[in-house]
């Protein structure tokens, strides 16, 4: 096993991703409104919440997509607020977004190598090796080009191409959307297994909240750009009034 | 018909669909990877033509001087993309306007070094007899580099870290910040390939065309024309429209004159975009 | 002749000089002045600045098709061109029998707005995007080049004229009013000052009239405009047909004016005048075209000519300035830093917002006048689709979907990502076509229409981004909603004002709708949705972005309008359902899943497992 495994140690405590007081939204409105919140390294965290409460706005400032109007981000003790999305990627912060964003033209492959290329980290090919072997599906799909991938392949995919930017925290989006359920299963074990095994935080965001519970231990409930509970995973799908209450369900 | 006839016509054929080729790639990769539309492209292939007048007085070998004259012409294209396209990115009708005032000024610039007479490069390389007919050695050039610059193209893109991470930006450009690439570094190596393209043209046309400032509006127009109608695939748009539109005025021009050749390619072209109005390729959807 | 007489005949005179726009007295004014300057300057300054007129009505062509109408087309120089040859040949010909040009004028600006016309209907009927306008247009003015440029051999005649190929047509007669008694330098000075002033006027009149407000709203949003039910290509088709006119006319003159045209009027350079032209002066008042030719054609004439040497470097370097430093023209900005200077008033106080005003009671007497308005009586139709099926590529979006609203009843749309509700939206609003399946507005077979079509029908839309026109006043934008069901402008008024009582915006009507929160956005947006007279309401996620209050007054709108108009909604919002408690159809896997009422919907288990994820197949549906 390269260094790349190992490079990370398992269960550190101090805060990797800091959001503090952040105002942020599109055109005239705020979609997030004085939002705070702290993940610390190592943590698999799902946020969960209606559609339209800001999940996604959530997620676009941590990878600086969005600027935000007022607040702070900060990664372990960098303040990033004003790093534009590419230093921040360098800096180690993966997103997959919605969708996966494969990119449709490149091959498996090509996808892979490119977020290499981007982050400009030296021997990533060792570390395209390791995503190999952690997704054989890559590796028989190697050349075929990203858009002509089924859904739970281009989550596979994206899953992979996140880990070539060696990442410390990994943001996903939706990642069982539109996915079959048998290979939803798959895709949960590989992200709790990126986790446990490289020391990445984890933050997820999701509708699903079987798959949002199966993976993550802490949940955050979101609403009108606000965090408003934190609680254990695993209460979320046992407190049918909080379902009822927060989730639109 | 005769088969010396007919060997004639073939490659008077292939020149003129070269031809297109070679004027349009850089455009198409500007224009169609970048979606900017540089009305100055008529002056990169201008300045190409030039510089490469200037290396052959200077003594260079003729094709030396051509690859001098491209690379310059590069240059060129990186300074302009920082002074002038990175402040105007999706702003459409600022593009145009800007870079139609850099036209303006980069004829007059080499109208006051050069002066305004036509001047020109003896063609390179002579004729070969094909029965009755003489064919010039030089087209087969063209015929071969048309080809050459499609492959080139295809290479940088597909087989160069800089054209797999130009590729990701222009398919998904937050997507591929999200993955560390700065956009504003490939859009200036994507603008001054370009440029380098455009030069070639401009080199490569110096001993068939009279080198004069105003020769890139002669072929800004067809161009244009060839990348618009060839859509957004860079290679399969412009191969697939040069040959259609090169054929249409290679038979035109034949029948009639040259003029006409080229207003019948560009009529053909506008009818063509009605039709389908995203380009050849523009079904497909493909990139390259 | 009596007092009573002579009273009455003054006051009817009164009421005609009422009635008369005030462009009539600026007409009157400018002509004057330009009487007075032609006999006070010398002849070479009337002749140059005979060409600056003429040379503004060619720019006043590019502002109204770019600054007005959103087009921009590379294309004024071409029918500048046209024009001209036009006039030349039609000149050449009548002249001698007819003793006059002002027909060759006539012809020449025809010719123009013929052949305008006939590009438009390729460019604007096609489908073509904005920057292939720009293109087709730069590409047929070099086309003409070209073209006109190897006439040189005789035989290329029209008539008396021939074409005369890159040297040009020569011996164009100049401006005849007849008997063959040509204008004197300073009478051409009048008459191009005169008609300069007489189009730029009568622009002027067109831009407030329903054309020109379309046109406006063509340029700030075509799609919302288009779902307003306006056939927006033909707008643009009869807008630039009119620039074509405007610019051939201007060629005409110049043609008269030099009495000599040649190809060189289709060249890039030509063609890039007219931009920088407008750039400079400013494309949003039609004052800057003629202040851009003055500048930068001042200009020139200062560095030494058209001739000299440095003219087309420094006119790039302008050309460049302007674009990067001052986008919005010369003369604006100029305007926008005195304007600033010297107003430092207080912003006025903004009315209270829409909820503050209490306007809890809606208006009933508003909304039933506003929702007959088309047809004047309650035109409430049922929307149907049947078996609606939609692939993208692979992704198969719906498989087979029946869903019927009868009429003036409200149904609501729901489903987790993905399940296909807003694809069967789409497909009622006639965004994209069904790949099987039929959509059904009462008994009409609606499916192959296009959404401005089907607005025209009754459909009112709303689609989930918001789309208004930003930078017009709250009630423009209710005005043009209104016109389009009451197509005469008293009528589209008293929509318009209906519309803002029943919104409750009718205290904010001239502020620019930028200006409203979000949440007065989507209402703003509803209320243009009613102001069009719909018969069915489509709205996608109305409430997106809502404050808890807002929402419960946007059920309230809903609620009041389903007595009049059939209501289809997209929602998320679990609040404004229960609160709507309207029948719902819920999707899943592009299938309708479940439906009933939202009661029912959430004591349904498989409903709450497809919400929780767990993998509940659609082929289950009751």
């Amino acid at each position: 096993m390269s260094e790349f495994w190992t490079r990370t140690s398992v269960g550190e405590f101090p805060p990797m991703l800091q959001v503090e007081n952040v105002t942020a939204g599109y055109g005239a409105g705020a979609v997030l409104t004085d939002l705070t919140l702290t993940v610390n390294g190592g943590d698999r965290v799902a946020i969960l919440g209606r559609n339209g409460v800001g999940k996604t706005t959530l997620l676009r400032c941590m990878i600086g997509e969005i600027s935000p109007r007022t607040g702070v981000i900060k990664l372990g003790d960098r303040d990033i607020t004003r790093e534009p999305a590419h230093r921040r990627a360098r800096m180690g912060i993966a997103y997959v977004p919605q969708g996966r964003d494969i990119f449709p033209g490149l091959s498996v492959m090509d996808n892979l190598k490119v977020a290499a290329y981007g982050v400009r980290h030296k021997a990533w090919a060792d570390v395209l090796t390791d995503v190999l072997d952690e997704f054989p599906i890559l590796r028989q799909k190697a050349k075929l080009a990203g858009g002509g991938l089924s859904g739970g392949q281009q989550q596979i995919l994206a899953l992979g191409r996140a880990l070539m930017t060696q990442p410390k925290v990994l943001l996903l989006d939706e990642p069982s959307e539109g996915i079959q359920p048998s290979i939803v299963d798959q895709i949960a074990d590989h992200v709790r297994r990126i986790n446990e095994l490289r020391g990445i935080t984890v933050v997820l965001v999701e509708q699903n909240l079987e798959f949002a519970t199966n993976i993550a231990e802490h949940a955050y409930l979101m609403d009108k750009g606000q965090i408003v509970r934190e609680l254990p995973a695993k209460d979320v799908l046992t407190d049918r009034d909080l379902q009822h209450e927060y989730l639109g369900v | 018909m005769q088969l010396d006839e007919l060997i004639n016509l073939a490659i008077s054929l292939l020149t003129t669909v070269s031809i297109l080729v070679i004027i349009s790639i850089g455009l198409a990769v500007i224009f169609g990877m970048m979606g900017v539309i540089n009305l100055a492209h008529g002056e990169f292939l201008m300045l190409g033509a030039f510089f490469t007048l200037s290396g052959h007085r200077a003594g260079l070998n003729i094709w030396v001087a051509m690859v001098v004259a491209a690379l310059g012409v590069g240059v060129v294209g990186l300074v302009v993309e920082r002074l002038l396209i990175q402040f105007l990115y999706g702003r459409l009708a600022a593009t145009m306007l800007a870079t139609w005032g850099l036209s303006l000024i980069l004829v007059q610039a080499v109208v006051l070094i050069y002066g305004p007479a036509t001047q020109g490069i003896p063609t390179p390389l002579g004729s070969t007899r094909v029965g009755d007919y003489s064919v010039s050695q030089y087209n087969m050039v063209l015929i071969a580099v048309a080809v050459a610059l499609l492959g080139l193209v295809y290479v940088v893109f597909t087989r160069t870290r800089y054209g797999t991470t130009a590729r990701a930006a222009t398919q998904l450009p937050t997507m591929a910040a999200a993955v560390g690439i700065n956009a504003k570094v490939t859009n200036m190596f994507t603008f001054a390939f370009g440029a380098v393209l455009a030069g070639a043209a401009g080199a490569l046309l110096a001993p068939v065309a009279g080198v004069v400032p105003g020769m890139g509006q002669a072929y800004v127009g067809r161009a244009f024309m060839t990348v618009v109608v060839g859509g957004p695939g860079v290679l399969t748009g412009t191969a697939s429209s040069a040959t259609l539109l090169g054929t249409v005025d290679s038979v035109v021009s034949n029948a009639t004159t040259s003029f006409l050749g080229v207003a019948a390619l560009l009529v053909v072209a506008i009818v063509l975009l009605r039709v389908l109005p995203t380009g050849i390729s523009g079904r497909t959807g493909r990139q390259l | 002749m009596t007092g009573a007489q002579t009273m009455q005949r003054q006051s009817r005179g009164r009421r005609l000089a009422d009635r008369l726009p005030r462009e009539v007295a600026y007409f009157i004014a400018i002509a004057l002045g330009a009487l007075v300057l032609s006999q006070v300057i010398p002849d070479f300054r009337a002749y140059e600045w005979s060409l600056w007129a003429v040379y503004g009505i060619l720019a006043l062509s590019f502002t109204f098709v770019w600054g007005h109408a959103g087009i921009f087309s590379f294309g004024q120089a071409a029918f500048f061109g046209i024009g001209a040859y036009a006039y030349g040949v039609a000149g050449i010909n009548l002249s001698p029998t007819t003793g006059e040009t002002l027909s060759a004028l006539l012809i020449g600006a025809a010719v123009a707005a013929a052949a305008a016309g006939l590009l438009g209907y390729f460019i604007f009927y096609g489908n073509v995007g904005d920057v292939y306008v720009a293109i087709i247009t730069l590409a047929v003015t070099l086309v003409l080049l070209t073209f006109m440029s190897s006439t040189a051999d005789p035989k290329y005649r029209v008539g008396d004229a021939p074409l005369g190929g890159y040297n040009g047509m020569a011996g164009i007669p100049p401006i005849m009013y007849g008997s063959g008694v040509a204008l004197d330098t300073a009478e051409m000075l009048i008459f191009c000052v005169a008609a300069a002033a007489g189009i730029a006027l009568s622009v002027r009149i067109l831009l407030r009239r329903p054309f020109g407000r379309i046109l406006a709203g063509v340029r700030e949003n075509e799609l919302r405009t288009q779902l307003l039910g306006y056939d927006v290509r033909r707008y643009k088709l009869l807008a630039f047909s009119l620039a074509g006119a405007i610019a051939g006319f201007a060629g005409g003159l110049y043609a008269a004016w030099g009495m000599f045209i040649n190809p060189s009027v289709f060249s890039l350079q030509q063609a890039a005048m007219v931009a920088i032209w407008v750039l400079v002066g400013g494309k949003d008042s039609l004052l800057g075209a003629f202040a851009g030719v003055a500048i930068v054609q001042g200009l020139s004439s200062a560095l030494g000519g058209s001739g000299g040497s440095w003219t087309p470097i420094v006119l790039g370097v302008v050309l460049i300035g302007v674009v990067l430093l001052l986008p919005k023209g010369v003369v604006p900005s100029i305007a926008d830093a005195v304007s600033r200077v010297m107003r430092r008033k207080k912003p006025q106080q903004v009315p209270t917002t829409v909820l503050e005003a209490g306007q809890e009671q809606r208006s009933d007497i508003d909304l039933e006048g506003m929702l007959t308005a088309r047809t004047g009586r309650v035109a409430a139709q049922s929307i149907r689709g049947e078996n609606l099926t939609k692939r993208f590529g692979g992704v198969h979006a719906l498989n087979g979907v029946d869903i019927d609203v009868p009429d003036g009843t409200v149904r609501a749309l729901i489903g987790p990502n993905g399940a296909g509700k807003s694809t069967c939206f789409n497909l009622l609003v006639g965004r994209y076509a069904p790949t099987s399946g039929r959509v059904y507005l009462g008994d009409d077979d609606i499916t192959k229409l296009r959404s401005d079509t089907r607005a025209r029908r009754g459909l009112g839309i709303k689609m989930q981004v918001p789309s208004y026109y930003h930078d017009l006043s709250v009630d423009e934008n209710m005005w043009l909603a209104s016109y389009a069901a009451v197509p005469n402008v008293k009528g589209a008024d008293e929509q318009a004002a209906r519309a803002l009582r029943w919104i409750g915006m009718q205290e904010r009507a001239a502020l620019p709708a930028s200006a409203l929160s979000h949440g007065e956005h989507q209402w703003l947006e509803i209320g243009m949705v009613v102001a069009g007279s719909p018969s069915v309401m489509l709205l996608d996620e109305p409430t997106a972005g809502m404050s808890r209050d807002e929402t419960h007054h946007t059920v309230a709108m809903i609620n009041a309008v389903s007595r009049y108009s059939t209501v289809v909604v997209v929602e998320h919002d679990m609040e404004f359902l229960r609160d709507l408690d309207a029948p719902v159809t819920m999707f899943h896997q592009g299938l309708v899943f479940a439906s009933g009422s939202i009661e029912e919907l959430r004591q349904d288990e498989r409903v709450l497992d497809t919400y929780l994820g767990r993998g509940v197949s659609a082929d289950v549906a009751g």
